[in-house]
């Protein structure tokens, strides 16, 4: 019983632990794997991304200098960031916005 | 009179596939007398995916995401046991201190699970507020994960020969404080599971598992070690388990307060665990890759949450493999189940199901294939 | 299935097949032992079922195989091990095959609901799947001939020039020739030319080819066939055909109108681009190893007495040996040479002709740079090349330019010849032009600037505008209206019985255009004489090619430049002037590579 007090009595008086979204956003942790973006200007359209991807999120053309990625399919593993050799993928630590619609991503040079 | 012959009427009643005591569907059929329990048909495969057949089509790298996903609490230790039987029929070598490095994400992996367990146990038998107290000091080693790898639950680290990413000095005392802090909260809680009545009311004696049938049964994990027989697989020293001392924790109770007992022992014998691995790793290389496809069979034997998973990996020397077989804890404890249940009343029913903790989404991985499409 | 069983260091594994029959014996062993039953593995090969079941005893793991077809049952095991009907039940359903004597039956339906139609795990799966590829290599695309480059590429960068020469040899059989004058399309299309420093590919073959102790292999041809294939014209496609058709067992004899062989190698390229002994050497290697019989001094005019001589097939690769006219006044004055004629009396006949103190080269190809550099190793103080459009549109190799330029050899663009007056020494009128719309190969036409002419005196005019084909009347082939015999797509010509290939077939072009030709129509032609065809590039996916090691550091190495004379000396001889890798080089070269072929 006077445990329960105790935690009751701290309960109490210590700030409610939810963060006011949205007029105060967390600080994502580093680290954290969120968004996937392709920067085209440096791609150089070599394919590994698409071999590489486990849920096969990303189609390139490479007649068309242009990349299809599904977030959707995607699985977030940052796989492609890592392995990317011109450096041209980002990944962010911001998390993806939802959306009414399952439609892909176009990058175009 | 004429001769009567009285019928007995059985009910029977379905109990899930939705219910909120179960974390995953399962439906079980029971056949009741009056109010106590006759007979008990399982029915699986409400959550069946496929994934079975998807390792056989994919290539053997990306089969660890793959079977990463097969479920959603002991996901770590599907993908290391995967990379495990896979680096057994190539020739990668894994350096020590990603076995290290395994062994502890092995370890807060279990911790997490048993934490959920233990919340939804609570729940279970009507403790809302301490369900929503151990979940909170889950967060704990959810936070921890987020600070390793990026997400919360996945941490998709494994690949063959190695893992993906390093701990540094202040992660690893991140990781020494968490643990001390959830240490301090675990015993805040323990007397609720050691000493109050209303637990040992609706737990002892209930959910009986003879010794003498345990393993006859094929009965795995905190299931089987409740019944005071000692199996464990960490004992078989794969990852740096071999290089750390620990004992299976057992109770002789053979019912679902020993159970219980099991593994929120196994909490503290995790948090030791890991306090102890972080200590003891050796610096060096985090990956050593393979330079051959899969060629041959390999079995491999995990110490899951809930018990041992089996995996049966057969590769051709070709980017794909042949077959991928997951025996997963759960299923082998299902003829175990069905027999404890027999011979309780229905009030029994919920605690006895989570005690030996379902994870049904493991247990299900083939789907039924439509024709023509 | 008696695969090899691998397994954790601390248990071990062992599997034994048993029949139907001895099952239970085994089970009741098993049983004494206290062994725990783990599971039952179902593994579908086909026209059978191999059912496994998998024990711990003593925490080592015991397999029992069981195969059995696909139809029959099966006896249960429950009988001795009740816990065994869960997993029994799944492979009921899932494999479709029946057990008899099961505890607890389900009848198929433990997995799929009662509505679900019979199918099971064997069928293929639907939906999308990631896709799993590798690639050629666009340097591999980028070549005419398809040579395995990622493949030799990683062969002297693991240390083993031997191979690589052998892996070039598969698709194009000079590869100490092409290693010094091939145009190497193939570094064009290196992911790192972006960066400008592809990996120098043909100075890796060079280095291969220099490798060898002896450019003779010992290796057997296949079988004698029987059949007999005359080859005319022993330029690149006639020596590549012959090679081929040689190695497959084919009885080949090669005609060609010079002493020596060669073609357009032998008198085209310079000495000092490549030594003639090497040419000879390879080409005899060829020869020798594939037992084909050289004729030299033999020009042939027609085709019939051929066939009436036994033949079974005759592949023709003659070359465009006439050169193009100005078509300018005055064009036949003494003092205008040809370049063919020029590089002929240097090449083959070592011959130094005096052409006087100044000379202007026309033209903007590979011919005109080799005349211009020719004419300056032959003492001519001033020589200055006159092309119509501008440096970027020159068709020659950019790094001949560029020699060309350091070894002093002057460039006068947007130049076009006019008028040629005689005199006590030639004068030459140009017009001089600028740049106006493109035409259908997307180079800009030269337009005339009105009233712009320049007047310019010489020694020595040559001409180097580019060759035609001449195709004998005798052959009595179909030839199109540029005088380029046609063929269909396997280089069948409108003659039963004979192929064509290389510059008679399409134009001047480069030596590995035409070795594709050559082995292109040497398969042909093997397929028309009964037999199977040299095998094709495919892409293979059971070869396991790692990607570089460090992705890092392999970004960032800069290109190692091969050696080469210096240039104010190298023009006082014909000494060749690219000196090539030594060992510790192209080791480094090579590991530079980033796969793009890779396997993993």
């Amino acid at each position: 019983m006077p445990k329960m007090l105790r935690n009751v009595l701290k309960n109490l008086f210590s700030p409610p632990a939810t963060v006011k979204y949205p007029y105060e956003k967390p600080e994502p942790v580093p680290g954290t794997r969120g968004r996937v973006t392709f920067d085209m200007a440096r791609c150089d359209l070599c394919q590994d991304c698409e071999r590489i991807c486990p849920s096969g999120a990303i189609t390139v053309y490479p007649d068309e200098k242009r990349i299809e990625y599904d977030p959707f399919r995607c699985i977030y593993c940052h796989l492609c960031v890592d392995n990317c050799m011109q450096k041209a993928i980002t990944g962010e630590e911001v998390v993806r916005a939802p959306e009414y619609e399952k439609a892909k991503d176009v990058f175009e040079d | 009179m004429s001769d009567q012959k009285t019928v007995k009427e059985f009910t029977v009643f379905p109990f899930g596939p939705q219910h909120p005591v179960l974390p995953e569907p399962l439906q079980l059929t029971f056949t009741i007398d009056e109010e106590e329990i006759v007979d008990v048909v399982p029915n699986l495969g409400y959550v069946h995916r496929g994934i079975e057949r998807a390792c056989e089509l994919n290539d053997y790298k990306r089969n660890i995401y793959l079977c990463e996903r097969i479920c959603g609490i002991c996901n770590y230790m599907h993908s290391m046991a995967y990379c495990e039987a896979i680096e057994k029929i190539t020739d990668a070598e894994v350096p020590t201190r990603a076995k290290y490095l395994r062994t502890v994400w092995s370890e807060l992996a279990r911790l997490q699970s048993h934490l959920l367990w233990l919340g939804l146990f609570a729940d279970g038998m009507g403790f809302e507020s301490l369900f929503m107290q151990i979940w909170r000091d889950r967060e704990i080693v959810l936070e921890l994960t987020e600070k390793t790898a990026g997400h919360r639950i996945h941490l998709s680290t494994n690949l063959i020969g190695g893992v993906r990413k390093d701990m540094d000095e202040k992660l690893i005392g991140a990781y020494h404080e968490g643990m001390t802090e959830l240490k301090a909260r675990m015993d805040d809680v323990a007397p609720v599971f050691y000493r109050d009545r209303s637990v040992q009311e609706r737990c002892v004696g209930k959910g009986i598992l003879p010794k003498s049938e345990a393993v006859h049964l094929g009965a795995v994990g905190p299931t089987v070690r409740g019944s005071g027989i000692p199996q464990d697989m960490r004992k078989l020293g794969y990852e740096a388990y071999g290089e750390l001392d620990f004992e299976p924790v057992t109770y002789d109770g053979e019912d679902t307060y020993a159970r219980t007992l099991v593994r929120f022992d196994e909490v503290y014998q995790s948090i030791d665990i890991i306090n102890r691995a972080l200590d003891q790793m050796p610096e060096g290389p985090i990956i050593n890759k393979n330079t051959t496809f899969p060629d041959g069979i390999a079995i491999n034997r995990v110490e899951q949450p809930r018990g041992e998973v089996f995996y049966y990996v057969v590769g051709n020397g070709k980017i794909h493999l042949e077959r991928c077989r997951v025996r997963t804890p759960t299923l082998a404890n299902i003829p175990a189940l069905l027999t404890m249940l027999v011979g309780h009343e229905v009030a029994d029913i919920p605690p006895i199901v989570l005690s030996i903790d379902p994870c049904i989404s493991c247990t299900e991985r083939f789907t039924y294939v439509k024709e023509g499409e | 299935m008696v695969q090899e069983i691998r397994s954790m260091p601390d248990g071990d594994v062992k599997s034994s097949v048993v029949d139907k029959a001895d099952l239970f014996v085994k089970l009741n062993e098993l049983k004494a032992q206290n062994a725990r039953f783990l599971t039952i593995t179902a593994i579908d090969h086909g026209e059978n079922i191999e059912v496994v079941y998998n024990f711990e005893v003593d925490s080592g793991v015991v397999n029992l195989s069981v195969n059995t077809g696909k139809e029959e049952p099966i006896a249960s095991i429950t009988s001795v091990y009740g816990a065994a009907f869960v997993a029994e039940n799944e492979v009921q359903d899932l494999f479709n095959l029946k057990f008899s004597g099961l505890n607890v039956d389900l009848g198929g339906k433990m997995l799929k609901v009662e509505t679900a139609k019979e199918t099971t795990l064997l069928k293929p799966l639907v939906g999308e799947r990631p896709p799993i590829m590798r690639f050629y290599g666009r340097c591999r695309e980028e070549c005419p001939a398809m040579v395995n480059i990622p493949r030799y590429v990683r062969q002297i960068a693991a240390g083993d020039p031997e191979g690589a020469y052998n892996t070039v040899m598969e698709m194009a059989p000079i590869p100490a020739i092409l290693g010094r004058v091939c145009f190497a399309p193939c570094q064009d299309g290196c992911r790192q030319e972006n960066r400008e420093r592809p990996i120098q590919i043909r100075l890796l073959k060079r280095y291969a080819a220099d490798s060898m102790k002896s450019l003779k292999r010992d290796i057997k041809r296949a079988e004698a066939t029987g059949k007999r294939i005359a080859i005319i014209g022993g330029g690149p496609a006639g020596i590549t055909a012959a090679y081929y058709l040689g190695m497959k067992g084919h009885n080949v004899t090669l005609y060609e109108k010079r002493s020596r062989n060669g073609g357009a190698m032998l008198w085209g390229i310079p000495k000092y681009r490549l030594p003639k002994d090497i040419l000879e050497e390879e080409t005899t290697a060829r020869f020798e190893e594939a037992g084909v019989k050289f004729v030299p001094n033999s020009e042939i005019l027609e085709l019939d007495p051929i066939f009436e001589e036994g033949f079974d097939a005759i592949y023709v690769a003659i070359g465009a040996q006439v050169s193009n006219r100005l078509r300018v006044e005055g064009e036949n004055a003494p003092g205008i040479i040809d370049c063919m004629d020029l590089l002929t009396a240097v090449n083959v006949r070592n011959e130094t002709p005096d052409l006087g103190d100044k000379v202007m080269v026309i033209g903007g190809g590979n011919a005109a740079i080799d005349a211009a550099r020719t004419s300056k190793r032959l003492g001519v103080r001033d020589v200055t090349l006159y092309y119509r459009r501008t440096e970027t549109e020159m068709p020659a190799l950019l790094h001949e330019i560029h020699e060309a330029m350091r070894e002093g050899v002057s460039f006068d663009f947007l130049s076009q010849p006019i008028k040629i007056i005689q005199g006590e020494r030639l004068a030459m009128a140009f017009q001089c032009m600028i740049p106006g719309e493109p035409d259908e190969s997307g180079r800009r036409r030269p337009v005339p600037l009105e009233g712009a002419i320049i007047m310019r005196e010489a020694d020595t005019i040559v001409k180097a505008i580019g060759c035609v084909v001449a195709v004998p009347d005798g052959y009595g082939l179909k030839v199109n209206r540029r005088g380029w015999i046609e063929v269909d797509e396997e280089y069948r010509t409108s003659r039963e019985g004979v192929w064509a290939g290389g510059d008679a077939v399409y134009g001047p072009r480069i030596v590995i255009e035409a070795i594709r030709d050559g082995r292109k129509a040497a398969s042909s032609i093997d397929k028309y004489l009964g037999g199977d065809g040299l095998p094709e590039p495919y892409i293979d996916m059971d070869e396991f090619v790692p990607r570089p090691e460090n992705l890092e550091n392999v970004k960032e190495l800069a290109q190692v430049e091969g050696r080469v004379l210096p240039a104010n000396t190298r023009i006082r001889g014909f000494d060749e002037v690219e000196l090539g890798f030594n060992e510790e080089e192209a080791v480094k070269e090579a590991s530079r590579c980033w796969r793009c072929d890779w396997n993993e």
